[in-house]
């Protein structure tokens, strides 16, 4: 490679470069500073008072956050688990459809197009005490009517339940055209040898699609953790905290309580775990597939 | 040629004409989508078409208010004219400094005595954080009068032979007669975490309770675990035990709109903006049939919670957008128009209404509990940190009502964080001993 070839290469990368930097780095070293302050509006302008780690030994106490961070951990790892179970199982199905496969998807693909305001008002009303459609159908069962965002015990469930529906589709999509690349050579191989259709599935779909699943589950993830709508929508955080999450609690800080500093560290602190933690489910695969292997 | 001189020269007339009825800015108002907005929009309409003044409106949900409000009055420029606060936030903007004193625009005005006072939320007083109507700064105008009221069935009252209750005990009793769920409720709580303060506000206050002990005079000790307050929640816990529903803690402001609009309810204390859909017949299956009265009373008399809202003009406008802005708030406050403002379905901000004619009217029969609430409505957290204060006794009202903890245990904890929070605050403040 000569010297003019290698300077385009770097000069058609800034415009990247200043992309990345302005929109993920500075915001990013700029929330980590704030953290460090007492951020406070006075006299027409913000005054900055440096406080060290005093918002950072604050966090702990703080009653919305520690709850927050539990159930977000909790509801990615119930909500992402399920997500992917049945996003395999309708991504298969669909691959194996002749006719109206684009129907389908297009039918599948519905809850990820709503906008989230029609996703929280169509469940509420489902999940409704006395006017709801769950509690009417329970009824015909003699089944007491269930208090799915009310009950402590069940708000969280409730909400878990929503992000499944609303998530699924993502899986699928990701899935299907995982599905859909595989290579046919080996299928027709299998048949031949008279490999029965669910050996199939355990001995040659499931291994190949081992690195599809692997991205679509750490997406997912990811993405789980961001979770905001369907509880703002929906309980509000309530009852108590049981459906409390990062994303609320950092929204009320910031939005609500103009408390720049404390929103700040609950940010970074959310970042700092939520990079712990796909740090640790990479490593968990990568081992697994080595010891699959 | 002089067909076309003569129409040329209306046109030009007409330009000139049309130009200098419009030759006022166009202003910018930030509001709130609610159940008193199409009746503000209305009179808004009303008020344009008199005299040709132009206000944009700027219509979001609830939850954006508080942001957008801070944002507008923070920039160099700011894009409102007029913004207004509901009492959740009222407090932390009046001490931002950003508002214009109304008498800045026009030295000689002052508020009608007509007017509701809303425990002189016009008038802030800068060094005492808090409102003072002697010492404070004219900085607002109340453009909607929402106190919570007494919503009952008058039907099956007037069928039953029944009146509405005095007191806690009567309430409960009168509710007990109608009571059969699911069918109906005796009475609907709102205690969801997002509101339940609110809502607890004519039981806490009728009991002689308070979040703080004396903040119109800076003393903002902590009262919240006083045993009045716990006598409060008792009181709301039994009617929620005898004749509420038992998901009372999940229950918002619209789910008991919807309760009482599809005649599931047979009581709510619920917002007054609350009524304009009651009578409509596309909103509501209890047309006619819906009475409003005095909240009961407790050992401390009646009571009822402000969530009223006050309109500003901040600092970051044209002083031209300033004087347009106030001229359109004087004319809405005025008795006049205040009457077409209820005719169109808004809340009135004037308590001189309740011995006018119209109060007469069986279609603005609220009127009369509208004003003997405004009489008594007290403001929960008039404090500068309401938002924070606020979050943590809904946190732990909604712990209590859902069962998670005991009403000691709740109380004793919210005293202490905002015993906490006021102490950071550097405020005046103490704390009772744990209950």
């Amino acid at each position: 490679m000569n010297t003019k070839d290698k300077s385009w290469k770097i000069l058609s990368l800034i415009p990247l470069i200043a992309v990345l930097v302005i929109l993920t780095l500075v915001p990013l070293v700029n929330i980590f500073y704030n953290s460090f302050f007492d951020i406070r509006w006075d006299d027409g302008k913000y005054n900055y008072t440096y406080i060290g780690l005093e918002n950072y030994i604050e966090l702990p106490n703080n009653k919305f956050y520690l709850p927050g961070l539990i159930n977000t951990i909790k509801l990615s790892i119930f909500a992402v688990f399920f997500q992917m179970l049945f996003g395999f199982l309708i991504a298969l199905g669909i691959s194996k459809i002749k006719r109206g496969k684009g129907f389908f998807i297009s039918l599948f693909l519905l809850p990820i197009l709503l906008p989230p305001i029609v996703i929280g008002s169509i469940w509420r009303l489902m999940y409704g005490f006395d006017f709801g459609i769950f509690n009417y159908l329970l009824s015909f069962f003699g089944v007491f009517p269930l208090d799915w965002l009310g009950s402590s015990s069940l708000a969280f469930t409730s909400i878990v339940i929503v992000d499944i529906w609303h998530w699924t589709p993502f899986v699928v999509l990701l899935l299907l055209a995982g599905l859909e690349s595989l290579p046919t050579d080996v299928y027709e191989a299998a048949r031949v040898d008279g490999t029965s259709g669910w050996n199939e599935i355990i001995y040659i779909t499931i291994p190949l699609m081992i690195p599809t699943i692997i991205v679509t589950m750490v997406f997912r993830f990811i993405l789980s953790f961001k979770v905001f709508d369907e509880i703002y929508l929906l309980t509000q955080g309530g009852p108590g905290t049981s459906t409390e999450v990062i994303s609320f609690s950092i929204y009320e800080t910031f939005f609500e309580s103009d408390n720049m500093g404390l929103g700040s560290v609950m940010s970074v602190v959310s970042l700092f775990v939520v990079s712990l933690l796909i740090i640790i489910v990479l490593n968990v695969i990568r081992r697994v597939n080595k010891y699959a292997n | 040629m002089k067909k076309i001189i003569s129409t040329i020269s209306i046109f030009l007339f007409s330009i000139t004409f049309v130009g200098e009825v419009f030759a006022g800015p166009k202003l910018t108002m930030l509001i709130n989508q609610s159940p008193w907005f199409d009746g503000f929009r209305k009179t808004l309409e009303m008020y344009e078409e008199e005299t040709g003044a132009s206000i944009e409106l700027d219509v979001n949900p609830y939850p954006a208010m508080s942001e957008k409000i801070r944002n507008s009055i923070r920039a160099p420029e700011g894009i409102y004219d007029i913004v207004i606060t509901s009492t959740e936030f009222m407090s932390t903007y009046s001490d931002s400094g950003e508002f214009r004193n109304i008498n800045d625009i026009d030295p000689n005005y002052k508020l009608d005595p007509g007017i509701c006072s809303y425990q002189n939320t016009s008038y802030w007083n800068y060094d005492t954080q808090s409102y003072d109507p002697v010492n404070g700064e004219f900085i607002g105008i109340p453009v909607n009068g929402n106190v919570q009221v007494l919503y009952y069935r008058r039907d099956l009252y007037e069928e039953k032979g029944l009146t509405p209750p005095k007191t806690w005990d009567d309430l409960i009793a009168n509710a007990a007669v109608f009571h059969n769920p699911p069918q109906m409720y005796g009475m609907i709580q709102r205690a969801e975490r997002s509101s339940v303060t609110y809502n607890f506000g004519p039981y806490m206050f009728s009991h002689g309770g308070a979040v703080y002990k004396d903040p119109a005079n800076g003393d903002f000790s902590i009262v919240f675990n006083s045993p009045e307050v716990k006598a409060a929640m008792e009181a709301y816990l039994k009617v929620r035990d005898t004749v509420g529903h038992p998901n009372a803690h999940a229950i918002g402001q619209g789910e008991m709109i919807q309760y009482l609009r599809t005649g599931k309810a047979a009581h709510a204390i619920a917002v007054i903006a609350a009524w304009g859909g009651m009578d409509d017949p596309n909103k509501s299956a209890v047309i006619g049939k819906m009475g409003a009265a005095l909240n009961p009373a407790g050992p401390m008399g009646s009571a009822s919670s402000l969530g009223h809202w006050e309109a500003h003009i901040p600092k970051n406008i044209p002083d031209e957008n300033a004087v347009e802005a106030l001229d359109f708030l004087k004319w809405l406050v005025t008795k006049e128009n205040q009457i077409k403002y209820i005719e169109n379905g808004a809340v009135p901000v004037r308590c001189d209404l309740i011995d006018s004619p119209m109060a007469k009217q069986d279609e603005f029969r609220f009127l009369e509990a509208l004003g003997q609430n405004s009489d008594v409505a007290q403001f929960i957290a008039p404090n500068v940190e309401a938002v924070e204060s606020t979050s943590i006794t809904n946190l732990y009202l909604n712990k209590i009502v859902a069962g998670e903890v005991s009403i000691e245990e709740g109380l004793n904890a919210a005293a202490e964080e905002l015993y906490q929070l006021l102490t950071k605050a550097g405020k005046k403040t103490g704390k009772l001993p744990d209950l």
